[in-house]
């Protein structure tokens, strides 16, 4: 606020609301995440499509895959989502303690999530032999979940970023939309994760 | 698409949907149309253009949606034929509204205006250069001449259709040539213009030219469709109108500026950078490089690098901004560098 103004004015510049009534920052995710929509949307549906194709000597999906560990792992995402809403609720108060808590929480549990993942490939590749190159379900799994994994990784490191800019000072209860932003992202992720692990994994056990 | 094979059903999908965006197409040509209806046209260059483009883009969607039938389809593929359709498209449909703007949008950008006389030559020599190049590729297509050939028997049928194309080749690149060139003369010594030179009725043109780096000095308020025809007709009454709310924003603590930051170059160089990694760079020129490290995977993640630590500290740099205060004349008269909000 510059030093000419009236003490207590409106400050009209401000507010970072466009003509929709949604904050720019919120509309920009919004946005991006419509586009990843479509991303994924590509990716799922060409995993569906060339499952109902599969040319010979394809594996059958249901000897690869491990359907426990994958549901111990999505069961962890789920609840890191949890920890990414208390995140937000914190910061809306201004309690930067819980923030911290919650991010470090929702860090811990992306983390465990990738780990699972890192073992599933290898267990894959190394064990079952199905890899991105020699068969259609290696390139449409592969491709699909290693595509979620890397929005994973980003948000990972996006969260990380937030918890140490925690501790500068300069994050307060007025930048509460920018872990919300974050927050919406990571959503994202847990949702889009639901309808792979749907249409991807249980698909196959019914 | 017709005739790679993949069957009825895709044919079918294909043909509905090359037919479907028609559609838009033809709205937009009847939004163009409209727009020009009943106006009091003046033909300056930007107007020419822009009515050559609407002719042009036109012929292009009409030979555009004859592929829409299969059947004929499959004789237009791949020749000259689609060659002639997408230069209409292109050229017709893109190029012509790109000059039209560049002539128009000259002055505000530079302060200067573009010659009519050598807009207008430049228009003509495009036009018929144009038409004279892609016009005989139609029937060349139809004829049967391959899209790609460089060469052909000479007893095809074909010559008088090339030489007619070359010929219009050379005359549209005169044409272009004159207008590049009219361009760069005019950006070092053209007509030095005021403010407003085609007497336009939108809210750019209110500004001074070139424009300050705030802009407006408020936001303006819209009164009219044709905002600053409008203004300029009603001048005593915005005038006082912009006095208030001048004296509000001043108020609320002048122009709010964001900072200047060299990170978002940085970000489209490294994104830049990363992007000649993954599509340039020939994974088969780097054979010799076994195992995942090579060129190719290199360049892509030091790109994408540069990408991400830009944007970290792009981030890190906040949007606080500054805040500028003017004198009555739009000059700038301080300038306020206070942290935070």
């Amino acid at each position: 606020m510059s030093s000419t103004a009236a003490a207590g004015a409106i400050d009209h510049h401000h507010d970072s609301t466009t003509v929709t009534g949604i904050p720019n920052k919120k509309l920009l995710m919004w946005a991006f995440l419509a586009s990843d929509c479509m991303f994924f949307g590509c990716l799922i549906s060409t995993h569906l499509i060339y499952r109902l194709h599969p040319p010979p000597g394809t594996p059958n999906a249901r000897d690869v895959f491990s359907i426990e560990l994958t549901s111990f792992s999505t069961f962890i995402l789920l609840m890191s989502s949890l920890m990414m809403a208390l995140a937000v609720n914190s910061i809306q108060k201004g309690n930067l303690k819980s923030l911290r808590w919650s991010l470090l929480t929702t860090i811990l549990f992306g983390l465990i999530f990738l780990g699972c993942q890192v073992y599933e490939f290898r267990n894959f590749v190394f064990e079952k032999h199905l890899t991105i190159t020699n068969s259609i379900l290696g390139t449409t799994f592969f491709t699909l979940t290693g595509t979620h994994g890397l929005h994973v990784l980003i948000g990972v490191i996006w969260l990380t970023i937030m918890l140490l800019y925690s501790f500068t000072g300069r994050l307060t209860e007025k930048d509460a939309i920018d872990v919300e932003s974050m927050g919406l992202y990571w959503h994202f992720v847990d949702i889009v994760w639901i309808v792979i692990f749907t249409a991807v994994y249980l698909l196959e056990y019914i | 698409m017709f005739t790679t094979g993949m069957g009825t059903t895709a044919t079918a999908a294909f043909a509905l949907m090359t037919m479907a965006i028609a559609v838009p197409t033809g709205v937009k040509i009847f939004n163009w149309i409209g727009t020009l209806w009943n106006g009091h046209l003046t033909m300056r260059t930007p107007m020419i253009f822009a009515i050559g483009f609407l002719w042009m883009f036109m012929i292009g969607g009409l030979s555009g949606v004859m592929h829409s039938a299969a059947p004929s389809d499959a004789e237009q593929h791949g020749s000259y034929f689609i060659v002639a359709h997408f230069h209409y498209v292109l050229i017709g449909g893109s190029l012509f509204a790109l000059f039209s703007g560049i002539h128009y949008w000259f002055p505000l950008m530079f302060g200067r205006k573009v010659s009519e006389f050598w807009g207008k030559t430049s228009f003509w020599f495009i036009f018929v250069g144009f038409n004279v190049t892609f016009f005989p590729m139609h029937f060349l297509g139809m004829e049967g001449m391959p899209r790609r050939t460089f060469t052909y028997d000479g007893d095809m049928g074909w010559n008088l259709g090339n030489l007619t194309a070359t010929i219009g080749a050379f005359i549209l690149a005169i044409g272009v040539a004159i207008y590049f060139v009219t361009m760069i003369y005019t950006f070092f010594k053209g007509e030095k213009t005021t403010k407003d030179p085609w007497d336009a009725r939108t809210l750019e043109w209110s500004l001074p030219n070139p424009p300050p780096e705030y802009n407006f000095r408020v936001i303006p308020t819209v009164h009219a469709r044709d905002g600053w025809w409008y203004e300029k007709r009603h001048m005593e009454e915005v005038q006082k109108e912009q006095a208030e709310h001048a004296k509000e924003d001043e108020a609320h603590g002048g122009i709010h500026m964001p900072y200047q930051s060299i990170y978002p170059f940085l970000a489209s160089v490294g994104i830049f950078i990363g992007a000649l990694g993954v599509a340039v760079i020939d994974p088969a020129n780097t054979a010799q490089y076994p195992g995942f490290w090579g060129p190719k995977v290199a360049v892509t993640i030091v790109g994408g690098a540069i990408m991400f630590v830009s944007v970290l500290l792009w981030a890190l740099e906040g949007n606080d901004g500054y805040h500028i205060h003017l004198n009555e004349d739009g000059t700038v008269k301080s300038e306020d560098h206070h942290a935070g909000h």
